[in-house]
């Protein structure tokens, strides 16, 4: 069996793709901030666009909380969670693991109003930093922290 | 001498016909220009089927006030009728405060949000160019002198 030059250009083509498409859907990375995280699949909505978009209007307009999710958040799951559809959610382990679970679930449609998915992002951090920080659970605090985000970063 | 101007015509025609329907498509559900080269997307409400008054409105700042269509095509490259979110909702029971109906621009991003209209009058295009023009003007205000 020959390998011909076409196969072989024709498989790093397929690979690149592959990677690209990859990076794009699924992943979320800033070398500059060191962020890396990864965005599961989505069965309702193929709103991974929606959460990156989401993150960058942190990035570029709330810093300190860009930071948070940077440092605190390893997966980010579009999945219909216990916060519905637009909502977000977090849960402190996941099913079968005693570890604080670094995953924050971020149910909002692929063309959902970015300025409300920036702040559904930083009020599940919220959630997140009280659950490593082994503080209580608390609404309130989350709740008024996503509204500093949003009078932050929307403009009327 | 028949066939050969027929071959001639599907050879130029097909290609040129096949652009054309492209461009047709993309604005039906954007906004593309060639010249001066503008592309945005444009998603307008699903229930109220207003996408071409915000056309219409662009059309207005292109014609008369160049310098706001060309920020508009350099800072933003979405516009959306929806309304804006602009404090959580759950701080503000039984009230409507939390939303806006002047549309907003959120940071960070190049996308603008106008206000859902059911009418396509005069009145509400004019409406519609002056607030695509604040918003814009926002977006450029954010990428050229807060970065």
């Amino acid at each position: 069996m020959t390998i011909t030059l076409k196969k072989i250009l024709l498989f790093v083509f397929f690979l690149i793709l592959f990677f690209w498409l990859f990076g794009r859907y699924f992943l979320y990375i800033d070398v500059e901030y060191g962020c890396f995280v990864k965005i599961k699949p989505s069965i309702l909505e193929f709103s991974s666009q929606n959460i990156k978009k989401g993150i960058l209007v942190l990035k570029y307009a709330d810093i300190d909380n860009y930071k948070e999710l940077c440092n605190r958040v390893d997966t980010v799951n579009p999945n219909l969670s216990c916060g519905g559809f637009g909502g977000g959610c977090y849960r402190k382990t996941n099913f079968g693991s005693s570890e604080i679970s670094r995953q924050i679930d971020v149910s909002t449609p692929r063309n959902g109003f970015l300025g409300l998915t920036a702040a559904i992002i930083a009020h599940e951090v919220c959630h997140l930093k009280q659950a490593q920080e082994n503080r209580a659970f608390s609404e309130k605090e989350c709740y008024e922290l996503d509204d500093k985000v949003l009078q932050k970063v929307v403009e009327y | 001498m028949f066939k050969k101007i027929k071959d001639k015509v599907i050879f130029y025609g097909f290609p040129v016909l096949v652009i054309f329907s492209v461009y047709f498509f993309i604005n039906t559900f954007s906004y593309l220009s060639i010249y001066p080269f503008c592309s945005l997307k444009i998603q307008g409400n699903i229930l109220l089927k207003n996408e071409d008054s915000i056309r219409e409105a662009i059309y207005i700042i292109k014609k008369d006030y160049p310098k706001s269509y060309s920020d508009l095509c350099e800072f933003v490259d979405a516009i959306k009728e929806q309304k804006c979110t602009i404090r959580d909702y759950h701080l503000f029971p039984k009230t409507k405060d939390y939303l806006s109906e002047d549309g907003c621009y959120v940071k960070g991003s190049k996308t603008i949000y106008i206000s859902p209209e059911k009418s396509a009058s005069k009145e509400i295009i004019q409406k519609r160019a002056k607030q695509i023009m604040k918003l814009t003007a926002f977006s450029k205000n954010f990428w050229t002198k807060e970065k």
